[in-house]
C-alpha cells in the first residue's frame, strides 16, 4: 500500500484527502485545525483514515498559516536594511491614500517594520549593475550592533539589487554573523521598483521565524519530514527546505490550491477557459484557468501589500456564506464583516441573530430539507426567517424579496472579482465555465452565472474539499521572475539564449535539490514585453532557441486582445518568468458505479423568485449516475453542501462532476480590430 | 416609470463602478508616458446620457469632479443629435467645464439603439501637450495659448476609425510623439471597452431598467448629502486661505462664504482675489469639483459617488477673479495647487462649528518638478514628478506622513525608474522628520527627495505652493512646516520661488522638501 495525502489546512478545518494509487481507493476526513499543532493534527488524521504511516508515501500541504500571519499582521520583529538615502522607502511606499473622501480616516495603513528598525548602508550600483560604491565592511559591522535585540530577521533591498546582488551578499555575509535569517531582495524578487521589491523582501524575512518554527514542528509528524512537500502560491510544490528560504512563496498556498484543483476539472472536461469559483464563510476566491492551466500573475495584493512574485492569480472578496447583511444610508451590503463559525449565521442556531447570505438561502428554501438525509450541520429556516425580520420591515419588502436581494448583490460583488479575474487574462467571463466548489460555492453559482450571463457550471467531484484534492494532484514546480530589459534591437538570439540560459541553470540547481537529478523535468518560459514607455508588460509564451520574428508576432496579436490596438513600434524585453516541473504520477478514480436506487428523496418547497414558492425536486448527488438529467427547480443534496438547480437550469453528471447549463441569453462581441494600424500613415 | 428595488440599484451600481475601473486599470496597462502607467495620473468616469455623473474609478478626485462636466459641455456645445454611434471625442479646453491643457479627456457616446444611454470618460495627464515649456508647465505663461495646444471638442474616432488627419495634427503639435499616441490610444481602449462593458449590463436587464437604476442612483445621492448638509448647523461662515502668489504679486487670497440653510448650501467664492497672468488661475468647474470634494469626504464613504451630490449646493465665483478668469488667463497650476486652496478656505470656514469632523491643513500641492533634456534626434525627454507631503491631523489619528491629500492622489514614480530611463540620479528619498504640526495629535511629516543632474545641459520647472502659507492647525493644533525646493550649484543653496523656471547644470542638486501637516488639538 503507498498512499498519498493532500493536506489543505483552513482557519476552522483540516481537510487530508488520501488516494492510494494502486486500487484507486480514497479516503477523507475533516479535523479542527487548532487542536495541539499541526503535527498532532496530520498525525490524528492519518489515524483517523486507518493508515499506517510507513505506507504514507507523500504529504502535500496547503496552508493559510502564511496569508494569516501578514493579514493579522502576526509577523516577526524585523530589521530593514538599503541603500544611503532609502531607509523611509517604506513608508513612502507609493504616496497614494487609499480612502479618497474622508478627513476622518487613517489613510495609510503603517508598514510591518518600525521606523526605529530601518537603517542605511552607503552603498551604489547603477541600473545597468555596474557597482558604483561597494558596501563598508566597517559600517555594517557598526550597523550589527545598532540593531535591537527583538529584532529576529533581517531584510536587505539595495537599490538595482536586481541588476547586480553583489552589494546585498556581501551585506549578508556579515548579516549572518549574528542572524539567523536574512532575506536579500535581488533572490526574493529580482525586479525594478524599489518599493516592491523591499516590502516583498522585508515580509519574506518577517516570516522567515515562523516557517521554521512551522518546519521544525513538522518534524514531529509519524511520516518523515523528507515526504512532505508544500503547495506553493504559484501553483506547485516546494521542498521543506525551500520554504524555509522563500517563505513567502506560501503566501497564497490555500486558494492557489484550489485554483489548481480546479484546473485539473477543467482539462478532465476539456473546458478551455473557466473560472474557479470558491466561497467559503468569510471569503470567494475567484481564479482563471485557460486551456486547463491557472492564470498566474506578476504581482497579487495581501491586504494592502503589493507582493511582487508569481503567484496563481486569484481575487478574493469579502463575501461568503457568513458575510453579514446590513442596510445602512440607503444601500445594502454583504460583507466583508462575516460572523465566521460562532455565533455564526442564525440559521445554525450557535448564538447567531443578524442575517447573513447563508440565512437568506435557507430562507429561500435552498438548503432542501429531506428526512432521511442526515448532514452534519442542521439548518434552522425559522431562526433564518427571524433574523430577515427587521430588514424586511425596514424595506418594507417580504423576508423572500430581502433574501433573494441579499443575494443578488452577493452575487454582484463576487461578479466583480469574476470579471476582474479575466479581464486581468484578456478572456470574456461570459466564455467561461464556472468551477464552483468551497462550502458556499454550488449554492450561489447559478445567481453568480445569471449575473455575469455565463452558460455552464461545474460542480466537481468532493466540491468541499476541492483544495485538498489540489494539493494531492500538484506537481513538483518552481517558478520565478528575473528583469531583463533588452530594446528590440539588442535581443539578438545569441544575447537572450545567454541571459536565459544563465537563469535556468540557478533555477534548475534548486530545482535539484528538491527533486532527483536523473528525473525528467518540463522548462516553461514566458517572456514579459512591452512598447516603450510602458510600465505593464504582456505575457508572451517563448521557446528556446530564440526567434524575434516569432515574438514579435505573438507580442502585436496578444496586445492586440488585451487592449484593442497594436502598433509597428518595436517592443522592449522587461522580465522572463520561467517554470520548471515534473509531473506526479496521475490520479485514477476507481470506476465505482452509484447505486441507481435511492436517487430522488421526497420533493420541498424553494423560492427562486422572491416571492412564489414552488415545488421543487431533491435528489441525492452520491446516487447520481451518468446520463440521467435532472431540470430545474431542482437541489441535489450533498453531505457538506447543496448544489441548486434553479428553473431554467438542467444537470447532469460529467464523470464524478456535476455540470449545469443555463438556457441561452444572447452571445458576446469581440473589441473591433486593432485600429491603430489605420493610423500609421497619419504620422510619417 | 416603473420602480426598480434596492437590490438592483446596487446590483448595477457596483457594475458600473466596475466597467470604470477597468478603464482605468486598460490605460495604466497600455499607456506609455510614466506620469500615466507609474503615476496614475488619470480617471475614468461614466455618466447618464445627459452627462450626470453616475460612476468612477477609485481616481483622482480632481479629474472625478471635473468630467462630467466636460461631457455637459459636450453636449452644449455639439448638440446631442450630432453625435453618432461610434464616434470618439477628444477635448481639453478649460472653458468647455475643464481644468487645465494638459488633462485630456476623450469622450464616448454609448448608443443603445437610436438613444445615447450614457457616455465614457477617460481622462489623462499628457505629460507635454505644446506651449512654451517641455512638460507643459510654463511657469512664465502670461496668457492661455503660452500654456499648449487647445483643442476644443472634436472627433478623434469617427465610426470606429481614427480621424488620421486630427490626430496628425495634435501629435504635431506636442513634445514626444510616439509617447502621446500611445497615450491616447489607450484612453480611447478605455472608452470602448467602456461603452461594451456598458451594453452587456444593458443586454442583461434591459435599457429601461438601466435607465431607471440610474436615475435611482442620482436620486438616492442627493438625498444622502441632502441629510449630510441637514448635519451641518444652519448659518453663515467664513474661510480663507492664500497662494504664494508671484514675485510681484505675493500672496493672494481664497474666500469662501459658506451658507448653510436646512438641506441646501450656498458656496460664494466672490470674495477672492482677482485673476493673475500668471498660471495659478482655475476655471468654475475645477471650484465645483473642489466643493464636490468636501461634500462627499464629509459624507463618508458610503454614498453613490455621482454628480447628484452638488444638486442642493448653489456655487457663485465672481468672473475676473481668480477662480472664475477670462478666457484669456493662464490656468496650468491652478488645477492642483489653487484647487486645493479652495478645500482648505471651505475647512477654515467650518472649523470653528465642527473641528471634529475635518482634518487640520494638509501639503495640499502637486509639489511638482520636471526634468527636461533633448535627445540626440531633437526630442525632448522629460520627467514630470509630483511629491505628496504631510496631511493634516484629525480628532482621532496623527496626519499621514508623505502622502496626498484631497484632491490629488498621483504616486510617485521609483526612483529605480528615474534613473534608468533619465540622466537623473536619486540620492535621497525620505520622511521629512518633525515637519508635521505639533498637537493632541500630531500632523503628518512632509517629504524630502533629492535628485542630482547627470549631464550638461536640463531645464528645470517647479510649480508648487505652501512655501509662504504653511498648512493650518487645528482646534489648537500648530501649523505644519512650510514647503521648500532648493537648488544646490557649487556649495551654496538657493531656495526656489514657487513658479520657476530655469537650466541646470551638471551635477546641480534639487532638494524637495514637501510641507508638514497641521496638527490637531492642544499639544
Amino acid at each position: 500500500m503507498t498512499w498519498r495525502l493532500g493536506v489543505d489546512t483552513g482557519g476552522t478545518f483540516t481537510d487530508v484527502i488520501a488516494f492510494e494509487s494502486e486500487t484507486g481507493e480514497w479516503r477523507a476526513t475533516k479535523i479542527w485545525s487548532d487542536a495541539g499543532g499541526v503535527a498532532e493534527a496530520i498525525n490524528r488524521a492519518i489515524e483517523a483514515l486507518k493508515i499506517a504511516p510507513v505506507d504514507v508515501a507523500a504529504i502535500t500541504y496547503g496552508t493559510t498559516a502564511i496569508t494569516n500571519a501578514i493579514v493579522e499582521n502576526k509577523l516577526a520583529c524585523v530589521a530593514f536594511v538599503s541603500t544611503k538615502g532609502f531607509k523611509d522607502v517604506l513608508r513612502i511606499a507609493r504616496q497614494k491614500r487609499d480612502h479618497l473622501y474622508s478627513f476622518k480616516a487613517a489613510h495609510r495603513a503603517p508598514p510591518p517594520v518600525l521606523e526605529a528598525n530601518c537603517f542605511e548602508v552607503d552603498e551604489r550600483c547603477t541600473h545597468e549593475g555596474a557597482i558604483v560604491k561597494s558596501v563598508d565592511e566597517k559600517s555594517l559591522a557598526l550597523l550589527l550592533r545598532e540593531i535591537p535585540p527583538e529584532c529576529e530577521a533581517v531584510a536587505v533591498s539595495f537599490l538595482h539589487a536586481y541588476a547586480n546582488g553583489a552589494n546585498e551578499k556581501k551585506a549578508a555575509a556579515i548579516l549572518g554573523r549574528r542572524f539567523a535569517h536574512v532575506s536579500v531582495s535581488h533572490e526574493i524578487s529580482p525586479e525594478a521598483r524599489e518599493y516592491e521589491r523591499s516590502i516583498t523582501t522585508v515580509l519574506n524575512a518577517a516570516l522567515l521565524p515562523l516557517i521554521r518554527r512551522l518546519v521544525s514542528s513538522l518534524g514531529n509528524m509519524s511520516v518523515p519530514l523528507s515526504r512532505l512537500r508544500f503547495f506553493h502560491s504559484a501553483g506547485g510544490l516546494i521542498s521543506p527546505e525551500l520554504a524555509e528560504r522563500h517563505p513567502l512563496t506560501l503566501g497564497m498556498s490555500g486558494p492557489a490550491a484550489g485554483a489548481l484543483a480546479a484546473s485539473a476539472v477543467a482539462r478532465d472536461l476539456k473546458i478551455p477557459h473557466a473560472v474557479g469559483f470558491d466561497m467559503g464563510g468569510t471569503t470567494t476566491d475567484c481564479s482563471l484557468i485557460v486551456s486547463g492551466q491557472a492564470a498566474l500573475s506578476a504581482e497579487i495584493r495581501i491586504g494592502s501589500v503589493p507582493i511582487r512574485q508569481p503567484t496563481i492569480a486569484v481575487q478574493s472578496i469579502g463575501a461568503g456564506g457568513g458575510s453579514v447583511v446590513r442596510y445602512t444610508n440607503g444601500r445594502l451590503t454583504v460583507g466583508p464583516e462575516s460572523m465566521g463559525a460562532k455565533p455564526g449565521p442564525a440559521c445554525y442556531l450557535r448564538g447567531g441573530t443578524i442575517p447573513t447570505l447563508t440565512d437568506a438561502a435557507a430562507v429561500l428554501g435552498l438548503f432542501g430539507a429531506a428526512a432521511g438525509f442526515k448532514r452534519p450541520v442542521k439548518v434552522d429556516v425559522g431562526a433564518a426567517r427571524q433574523a430577515f425580520a427587521a430588514l424586511s420591515q425596514t424595506l418594507q419588502i417580504s423576508v423572500e424579496a430581502a433574501a433573494l436581494g441579499t443575494i443578488k448583490v452577493a452575487s454582484a460583488s463576487a461578479s466583480r472579482a469574476i470579471k476582474a479575474v479575466t479581464m486581468q487574462g484578456g478572456v470574456d467571463a461570459r466564455a467561461c465555465a464556472l468551477i464552483a466548489f468551497g462550502g458556499a460555492g454550488p449554492m450561489l453559482a447559478p445567481f453568480v452565472a445569471q449575473e455575469i450571463g455565463l452558460q455552464s457550471i461545474i460542480v466537481p467531484d468532493r466540491s468541499s474539499a476541492l483544495s485538498a484534492v489540489g494539493c494531492l494532484t500538484a506537481d513538483p514546480l518552481m517558478t520565478r521572475q528575473w528583469t531583463i530589459r533588452l530594446k528590440m534591437a539588442q535581443a539578438t538570439a545569441e544575447t537572450v539564449e545567454r541571459i536565459v540560459g544563465g537563469f535556468l541553470t540557478s533555477l534548475r540547481r534548486d530545482f535539484h535539490l528538491m527533486e532527483d537529478k536523473g528525473i525528467s523535468a518540463e522548462e516553461t518560459l514566458v517572456a514579459l514585453l512591452r512598447y516603450p514607455g510602458q510600465s505593464y508588460e504582456i505575457e508572451v509564451p517563448m521557446t528556446l532557441p530564440f526567434s524575434c520574428q516569432a515574438v514579435t508576432a505573438d507580442f502585436q496579436r496578444l496586445h492586440d486582445r488585451a487592449y484593442g490596438f497594436t502598433s509597428s513600434d518595436p517592443w522592449e524585453f522587461v522580465a522572463i518568468r520561467i517554470s520548471i516541473k515534473t509531473r506526479s504520477p496521475r490520479l485514477a478514480t476507481a470506476g465505482e458505479t452509484p447505486a441507481s436506487s435511492g436517487l430522488e428523496l421526497p420533493a420541498t418547497r424553494s423560492c427562486f423568485d422572491g416571492r412564489t414558492w414552488i415545488d421543487t425536486k431533491q435528489y441525492r448527488r452520491d446516487r447520481l449516475r451518468e446520463g440521467a438529467t435532472i431540470l430545474g427547480p431542482a437541489v441535489i443534496l450533498d453531505e457538506m453542501s447543496t448544489i441548486v438547480v434553479p428553473p431554467g437550469f438542467a444537470a447532469a453528471a460529467d464523470g464524478p462532476h456535476l455540470r449545469l447549463h443555463q438556457r441561452p441569453v444572447g452571445g458576446g462581441q469581440e473589441l473591433g480590430a486593432g485600429f491603430g494600424d489605420k493610423t500609421e500613415n497619419a504620422l510619417a | 416609470m416603473p420602480e426598480n428595488d434596492v437590490f438592483l440599484t446596487e446590483v448595477i451600481g457596483n457594475g458600473l463602478t466596475s466597467v470604470a475601473e477597468e478603464m482605468t486599470l486598460t490605460v495604466l496597462r497600455s499607456a506609455r508616458s510614466p506620469a500615466l502607467r507609474e503615476a496614475g495620473d488619470l480617471s475614468s468616469a461614466l455618466t447618464d446620457g445627459e452627462g450626470n455623473l453616475i460612476a468612477q474609478g477609485k481616481d483622482l478626485p480632481i479629474h472625478l469632479g471635473v468630467m462630467a462636466a466636460s461631457v455637459k459641455a459636450l453636449i452644449a456645445r455639439i448638440g446631442k443629435e450630432a453625435l453618432r454611434p461610434g464616434d470618439a471625442w477628444i477635448v481639453n479646453l478649460p472653458q468647455a467645464s475643464g481644468n487645465h491643457l494638459p488633462d485630456v479627456k476623450v469622450i464616448r457616446p454609448v448608443f443603445h439603439r437610436e438613444a445615447i444611454v450614457a457616455f465614457g470618460i477617460s481622462l489623462a495627464h499628457w505629460a507635454d501637450i505644446g506651449g512654451g515649456s517641455p512638460g507643459s508647465y510654463n511657469v512664465a505663461a502670461t496668457d492661455l495659448w503660452q500654456e499648449g495646444l487647445q483643442i476644443p471638442p472634436v472627433r478623434i474616432m469617427r465610426q470606429d476609425a481614427i480621424v488620421a488627419d486630427v490626430l496628425a495634427l495634435i501629435i504635431a503639435n506636442v513634445r514626444g510623439a510616439e509617447e502621446r499616441q500611445g497615450d491616447l490610444f489607450a484612453q480611447i481602449a478605455a472608452v470602448r471597452i467602456g461603452e461594451r462593458r456598458i451594453l452587456e449590463i444593458i443586454e442583461r436587464f434591459g435599457a429601461e431598467v438601466f435607465c431607471i437604476a440610474m436615475r435611482d442612483m442620482l436620486d438616492l445621492s442627493e438625498r444622502q448629502i441632502r441629510g449630510v448638509i441637514r448635519s451641518i448647523p444652519d448659518g453663515s461662515y467664513q474661510g480663507e486661505d492664500h497662494l504664494d502668489g508671484t514675485i510681484d504679486s505675493g500672496p493672494v487670497r481664497i474666500a469662501v462664504d459658506v451658507t448653510i440653510r436646512g438641506e441646501e448650501a450656498i458656496f460664494d467664492f466672490s470674495r477672492s482675489d482677482d485673476a493673475l497672468d500668471a498660471p495659478v488661475n482655475t476655471t468654475p468647474s475645477v471650484v465645483a469639483a473642489g466643493v464636490d470634494y468636501f461634500l462627499k469626504a464629509i459624507a463618508g464613504e458610503s454614498i453613490y459617488q455621482t454628480g447628484a451630490t452638488l444638486w442642493p449646493v448653489k456655487i457663485i465665483t465672481r468672473s475676473g477673479s481668480l477662480l472664475d478668469p477670462a478666457r484669456s488667463e493662464p490656468v496650468v497650476a491652478g488645477n492642483h495647487e489653487t484647487s486645493n486652496r479652495v478645500v482648505d478656505a471651505i475647512l477654515n470656514a467650518l472649523s470653528a462649528v465642527m473641528p471634529e469632523r475635518l482634518c487640520a491643513g494638509g501639503c495640499g500641492s502637486a509639489g511638482l518638478t520636471i526634468f527636461s533634456g533633448r535627445r540626440l534626434q531633437g526630442d525632448w525627454w522629460t520627467l514630470y514628478e509630483t511629491h505628496g507631503g504631510g496631511n493634516g491631523a484629525n480628532t482621532e489619528h496623527r496626519g499621514d506622513s508623505a502622502t496626498r491629500v484631497h484632491l490629488g492622489n498621483m504616486m510617485n514614480t521609483p526612483a529605480e525608474f528615474i534613473e534608468a530611463e533619465y540622466p537623473i540620479q536619486v540620492m535621497r528619498s525620505a520622511v521629512r522628520e518633525g515637519s508635521g504640526g505639533a498637537g493632541r495629535n500630531r500632523g503628518g511629516d512632509g517629504l524630502i527627495r533629492e535628485y542630482r543632474v547627470l549631464v550638461d545641459e536640463v531645464r528645470f520647472t517647479a510649480t508648487f505652493e505652501r512655501r509662504l502659507t504653511a498648512p493650518r492647525g487645528l482646534a489648537g493644533g500648530e501649523a505644519g512646516l512650510p514647503f521648500r525646493v532648493g537648488l544646490l550649484r557649487d556649495g551654496t543653496r538657493t531656495d526656489l520661488p514657487s513658479l520657476w523656471h530655469g537650466l541646470l547644470k551638471r551635477d546641480d542638486v534639487i532638494l524637495v522638501e514637501s510641507a508638514g501637516g497641521g496638527g490637531y488639538g492642544v499639544a
